[in-house]
C-alpha cells in the first residue's frame, strides 16, 4: 500500500471517522517530528493534536494531488513556526539532550553518532530541515520535494550533498 | 551531474545521530479518541441537524417540552427537564422519560489472562450505554508502530455489536474511550432498548490495536438489564437561565441566539465540580458570512479575579453534531469554590468563506526563473479584499504575494486545469486575525505551466476575533467552605524560577557538600562525551569515560552506569571499570539498594525489572506483568523495591517484597506519564503529577502517599524526574530552557523543607547523581 493512499484519502474526505487511518499512519512520524523540533514531549504531543485536529478540519478541502504527506506536514510546519513565533527556534537534538533514558543511553554508546550529532546540530536551519524530514519524520523525497517547493532531483542532490559533507567532516574529525 | 548517494552504513548513522522518540501509546490512543469523537461531530455535509438517533429523541423531547412550555408556562418547564434528563457519571446525559435499567453489576470475562470488564451497561429512553475496560493486554499481542517502508503490522479495529434477544443486532452509533500501555476503556452507544427486551449480548470482534490473532478474539458478554436500583447515581441536570453578556470587537449580530451567541444552557453538580454544556450560535461576521466553528483550543473559562479556570471536555456526554447552526461545548470543571461568577469566553472564531475568483495571466513565452510580475490586481471572494500583489518566476513553479483584508488566514491557489501539487509557503496569521500579508507558491515536478494561464483562487479561512463571552454561577451554591479552592502553591513555579535563575551562586552554599555525575562534554572539548564528576564546589571535574546515566553508590565510592552492552560500575579510587554479566544493551536506569551491595535496573526489551548484585552474580527477575513499569527505588531495609504500575487512572505505586514477591498499593497518582524516585533513606518519594489542565508538578511524598508536598508546578513544561541529595533533605531539578540553542535545562537545587531555590551552574551536561 503506498504511503499516500487515495482510497484512504477519499474515505476519510467522505466520512471523516474514517480519518484514523491516516492517523495511525502518520502519527509516529509527525510526533518525532515536533519531538525533534522542540525537545520536550509534552510540547510535541501538543503540537501533534493540534496538527492533526487542523486536518482532520481541513480534509474536505484538501484536493488530492498524490502528495497528502507532504500536505500534512506543512500544516506541521505551520505549528511548529506559530510555535516558535513566541519563542526561538532550537536545533535539532541529538539523544543526549533529550531527556529520553532510554535513547540517552542508546546514543552515549557510540562517540561517532555523538559527535556526528554535534555537526547536525551545527548545520543551519534549512539543512536541519532536510535531515529532519528524511530521517526523524520518514518522508520520501517526493514528498520533501513538494514540501519545500522543489523538484525532488533538486532536494535529492541537496540532500546527498549535505550527507557528503558530513561525511567528510566526520573523517577530518578522526585524522 | 548526480550527487552519490551515501552509503548505507553512512546512512544509518546519521539516523541514530538525529533519532527522535516515538509518542507514548498513551497518548497515540488518547489523540485518536479524540480525533474519532471530533470526526463524529464533524459530519459529512449531507447529514442533517440531530441526524444521530440518541438527538432524534432529544429533539423530539424537546419538541414535546415547547409545547409544554406554551401551555403551561417556563417555571414548570425548568422542573419538567430536571425530570426528564438526567446525568450518570460515566454513562452520560439519560432520557428518564422511561424508568432506567441496568445491570446489576460489573461483569469480568477472562480470556487467556486478558480480563475484559463491563463495568456499566445503562438502557434508558434515549439510547444504551455500555463502559467496558480490557486490562492485561501482553505486551506481545499489541501491534506496534510502523515507518514508512516497512510493512505497517496488521492491528485490530473492533466492531462492538449488541445483539437483543429479539433477534435484532445494534451497531454503535457514539461514544468512544482511551488506552494505556496494557489495555483501554471504551463507552459504546447504541440505539435504546426496546422496552419488552432485557437480554442482550455485547459482541467484540477483537481487542484495540492487537495483532489479529495475538489475543482472543470474538468476545461474547451477556447482559440482563433490570430495573435500575433507587440508589443508582443519577443527577439532575439544570436548564439554565441565559445571563450572557453580549461582547465581541467586530459587533457582531447575534443571528439565532436571543442574547449572545455563546451560551451555557445546562449544568450538573458533580461530587468534585460541575459539567456545564453549552453552545455556540451561528454567527454573521462582518462581510455576510455565517460561521459556528472555533479553534477547539480557544475556549477559556475564568473565574471573576480572571485567575483561569481548569477544565477538561466532559468526553461522556453525547454532543449534537456541528451545524451550520450550532456548534455545543460540555466542560468538566474541577473543584466547586471559586469567586462567582465564571466566565465562559470564545477568543476567537474561524470560517471558510464560499465562493473563488479567477483571472487571466500571461507570462508570455519561455518565463526566466527571476522573472517578476507586479499586478496588484483587487478581488473579492465573499466581500473580503484580497490583491494580488505580485507574482514571481521560481526555477519550478510559482509565488504568490498578496495583501488580504487582516482577517484572512489562508487562500488557496490553483492554476486552472495545471493539476499539480500546490504548497503554500507561508501565510498571514499570528495575532488575532492575521497581518493581512500572505504568500503561496506553486510547485511542479516537471514542466512549469507558462503562457496564457488563468489562475483560481479559493478556500478563503478567516478567523475572526472575538471574545464572546458567557457568565455562569450554579442556581445553588454549594454548602461549607465558600472560600474559593485555593491553587496549590509550589515551592518553585516557571516565574519564580525566571526571577532567580540568573542569580546563580559564586559558591555552593556551607554545608552542601559531595560530588555530582552527569552525562557531559570532556572538558576543554566539545565533541567528547561521556560520565563526568565533579564536586558540588565545581573543582575536581573529572572525565570519566564513555556512558550514561552515571548514579553513584550510597557510599560515594562507584558510580554504575548504562554502557554500550549492558550496566557496567566503576571504581571511582581504581579506576576499574566492570560490566555486570548478564546484562544487556536496553538495561537502563541502575538504582543501588541502600547498602549498595545491589542494583536494580529496567530492562526496557520486556519492560520488567531486574536486580543485580553488584558484582555481577544474582541476576534476577523481579517482575512479570504486562503492566508498563516505572523503578522507583529500594526501601530503608532493602526488602522491598518501590514500583509503579501505568494503567487508565493513572499510576499506582506500589511496595514488592523480594522474597515473597508480594505487592503492596501504596497511592495512586493520576497522571499516567508520572516518574517517581525514592530518597537514599527509603522513607520518601518525590514524584511528577499533572496538577490541573496543563501544570506539571512535582511532588514529595511518604511512600503512603501521606504528608505530599508540592515542591515545583511549571506550566505547560515537561518535568523529568529529580535527583536527591545524599541526606534527603535536598532535591536537583530540571526547568526546561526554552532559549537554549542546545535545548539542555537549567538545573538548580530545592531545599525541600524551607523551599529555597538555589540555581546551579551550567557544568555541560545533565546531572544524573549527587554523591556524597
Amino acid at each position: 500500500m503506498e504511503i499516500d493512499d487515495p482510497a484512504l484519502i477519499a474515505a476519510a474526505q467522505r466520512d471523516p471517522k474514517e480519518f484514523a487511518s491516516l492517523y495511525d499512519r502518520f502519527i509516529q512520524p509527525v510526533y518525532r517530528y515536533f519531538h525533534s523540533r522542540v525537545n520536550n514531549p509534552i510540547e510535541a504531543e501538543d503540537l501533534t493534536a493540534q496538527t492533526f485536529l487542523a486536518a482532520l478540519e481541513a480534509l474536505p478541502r484538501y484536493h488530492h494531488r498524490g502528495h497528502f504527506s507532504a500536505w500534512l506536514f506543512t500544516i506541521a510546519r505551520s505549528k511548529a513556526m506559530d510555535f516558535f513565533r513566541q519563542r526561538e527556534s532550537l536545533p535539532l537534538e541529538d539523544a543526549h539532550a533529550a531527556g529520553n533514558l532510554d535513547l540517552l543511553a542508546q546514543a552515549a554508546r557510540d562517540e561517532e553518532i555523538r559527535l556526528l550529532a554535534e555537526l547536525v546540530r551545527a548545520l543551519d536551519v534549512e539543512e536541519q530541515e532536510l535531515i529532519r524530514l528524511r530521517y526523524v519524520a520518514d518522508l520520501p523525497f517526493a514528498e520533501m520535494a513538494a514540501l519545500l517547493n522543489k523538484k525532488e532531483d533538486t532536494v535529492k542532490k541537496s540532500f546527498y550533498r549535505l550527507l557528503a559533507r558530513l561525511q567528510s567532516q566526520l573523517e577530518a574529525s578522526h585524522e | 551531474m548526480s550527487e552519490p548517494e551515501p552509503s548505507p552504513e553512512f546512512d544509518e548513522k546519521v539516523h541514530r545521530a538525529v533519532i527522535a522518540p516515538d509518542a507514548d501509546k498513551a497518548f497515540v490512543n488518547g489523540l485518536r479518541t479524540r480525533l474519532i469523537t471530533q470526526a463524529s461531530q464533524q459530519v459529512p455535509h449531507y447529514r442533517r441537524f440531530f441526524s444521530r438517533p440518541v438527538w432524534q429523541w432529544a429533539l423530539a423531547a424537546l419538541v414535546i417540552l415547547l409545547l409544554v412550555f406554551l401551555a403551561i408556562g417556563p417555571l414548570r418547564v425548568v422542573g419538567a427537564m430536571q425530570r426528564l434528563f438526567g446525568y450518570v457519571p460515566g454513562v452520560g446525559l439519560v432520557d428518564q422519560s422511561a424508568p432506567l435499567r441496568a445491570i446489576t453489576g460489573p461483569i469480568t470475562v477472562d480470556r487467556e489472562g486478558i480480563t475484559l470488564t463491563i463495568e456499566q451497561a445503562v438502557a434508558s429512553a434515549d439510547k444504551t450505554v455500555i463502559v467496558y475496560r480490557v486490562d492485561n493486554i501482553p505486551a506481545s499481542a499489541v501491534a506496534g508502530d510502523f515507518r514508512e517502508g516497512e510493512t505497517p503490522t496488521p492491528r485490530c479495529s473492533p466492531v462492538d455489536n449488541l445483539h437483543l434477544s429479539n433477534g435484532a443486532t445494534f451497531g454503535v452509533i457514539g461514544g468512544g474511550g482511551g488506552g494505556w500501555y496494557s489495555g483501554y476503556e471504551y463507552r459504546d452507544v447504541f440505539n435504546p432498548l426496546p422496552a419488552d427486551v432485557d437480554d442482550a449480548t455485547l459482541l467484540i470482534s477483537c481487542l484495540l490495536d492487537t495483532i489479529p490473532g495475538a489475543a482472543p478474539e470474538n468476545w461474547e458478554v451477556p447482559l440482563h438489564f433490570v430495573i435500575a436500583p433507587p440508589e443508582m447515581t443519577v443527577m439532575p441536570v439544570f436548564e439554565v437561565t441565559p445571563t450572557s453578556i453580549p461582547t465581541g470587537e467586530t459587533g457582531n449580530e447575534v443571528s439565532l441566539a436571543p442574547t449572545s451567541p455563546l451560551t451555557v444552557e445546562r449544568s450538573i453538580e458533580l461530587e468534585d465540580g460541575y459539567i456545564l454544556i453549552g453552545r455556540f450560535y451561528s454567527i454573521t461576521l462582518p462581510n455576510g458570512l455565517v460561521t459556528s466553528q472555533w479553534p477547539w483550543s480557544t475556549l477559556k473559562i475564568t473565574d471573576t479575579n480572571g485567575q483561569e479556570v481548569h477544565a477538561d471536555n466532559a468526553t461522556d456526554v453525547d454532543l449534537p453534531e456541528v451545524t451550520p447552526n450550532t456548534s455545543w461545548w460540555a466542560y468538566r470543571i474541577k473543584g466547586k469554590y471559586f469567586t462567582w461568577p465564571l466566565m465562559i469566553t470564545l477568543v476567537s472564531v474561524e470560517a471558510a468563506v464560499p465562493g473563488s475568483v479567477s483571472f487571466a495571466f500571461d507570462t508570455g513565452p519561455n518565463p526566466k526563473p527571476g522573472a517578476q510580475w507586479d499586478l496588484n490586481q483587487d478581488f473579492t471572494i465573499g466581500d473580503y479584499n484580497i490583491r494580488v500583489v505580485s507574482i514571481y518566476r521560481n526555477p519550478d513553479g510559482y509565488s504568490f504575494t498578496f495583501k488580504t483584508d487582516p482577517i484572512v488566514q489562508s487562500l488557496g491557489v490553483e492554476i486552472k486545469g495545471v493539476n499539480e501539487y500546490i504548497a503554500p509557503a507561508g501565510g498571514g496569521g499570528g495575532g488575532g486575525g492575521g497581518s493581512g500579508n500572505y504568500n503561496a507558491s506553486l510547485a511542479y515536478a516537471d514542466k512549469v505551466p507558462s503562457g496564457k494561464l488563468t489562475i483560481v483562487l479559493d478556500d478563503l479561512m478567516v478567523n475572526a476575533p472575538g471574545p464572546w463571552s458567557v457568565q455562569w454561577t450554579p442556581s445553588v451554591l454549594p454548602p461549607g467552605n465558600m472560600t474559593p479552592t485555593p491553587e496549590p502553591q509550589a515551592c518553585l513555579t516557571d516565574k519564580e524560577w525566571a526571577q532567580v535563575k540568573e542569580n546563580v551562586p559564586a559558591g555552593i552554599p556551607i554545608g552542601l557538600t559531595g560530588q555530582f555525575a552527569f552525562t557531559g562534554t570532556k572538558e576543554g572539548t566539545t565533541d567528547t562525551w561521556g560520565l563526568t564528576t565533579v564536586n558540588l564546589d565545581g573543582s575536581t571535574r573529572q572525565f570519566r569515560g564513555d556512558g550514561a546515566e552515571p548514579v553513584f553508590s550510597p557510599d560515594g565510592t562507584t558510580l554504575a552506569y548504562t554502557g554500550n552492552d549492558g550496566l557496567y560500575v566503576l571504581d571511582l579510587s581504581t579506576g576499574v571499570t566492570t560490566r555486570l554479566q548478564g546484562t544487556e544493551g536496553g538495561d537502563y536506569r541502575p538504582n543501588w539498594s541502600p547498602d549498595g551491595r545491589r542494583l536494580a535496573f529496567v530492562r526496557s526489551v520486556v519492560n520488567e525489572v531486574f536486580i543485580i548484585n553488584a558484582d555481577g552474580s544474582g541476576l534476577t527477575q523481579v517482575t512479570n506483568s504486562p503492566q508498563y513499569e516505572i523503578l522507583g527505588g529500594w526501601t530503608a531495609d532493602e526488602t522491598q523495591i518501590v514500583l509503579a504500575s501505568v494503567g487508565a487512572d493513572g499510576v499506582q505505586v506500589r511496595l514488592h517484597n523480594l522474597a515473597s514477591a508480594v505487592e503492596q498499593p501504596m497511592f495512586p497518582i493520576s497522571s499516567n506519564k508520572a516518574d517517581l524516585v525514592v530518597s537514599p533513606d527509603g522513607q520518601w518519594v518525590a514524584f511528577t503529577d499533572r496538577v490541573t489542565g496543563m501544570s506539571n508538578g512535582l511532588f514529595v511524598a511518604h511512600l503512603d502517599g501521606t504528608e505530599r508536598k508540592l515542591v515545583m508546578l511549571l506550566e505547560g513544561m515537561a518535568l523529568y524526574f529529580p535527583i536527591w541529595s545524599p541526606d534527603g533533605e535536598w532535591l536537583i531539578v530540571s526547568i526546561p530552557n526554552m532559549e537554549a540553542r542546545d535545548g539542555r535545562s537549567y538545573q538548580g537545587l530545592i531545599e525541600i523543607d524551607t523551599c529555597r531555590v538555589i540555581p546551579l551552574p551550567d557544568y555541560g551536561g545533565q546531572i544524573y547523581s549527587w554523591g556524597k
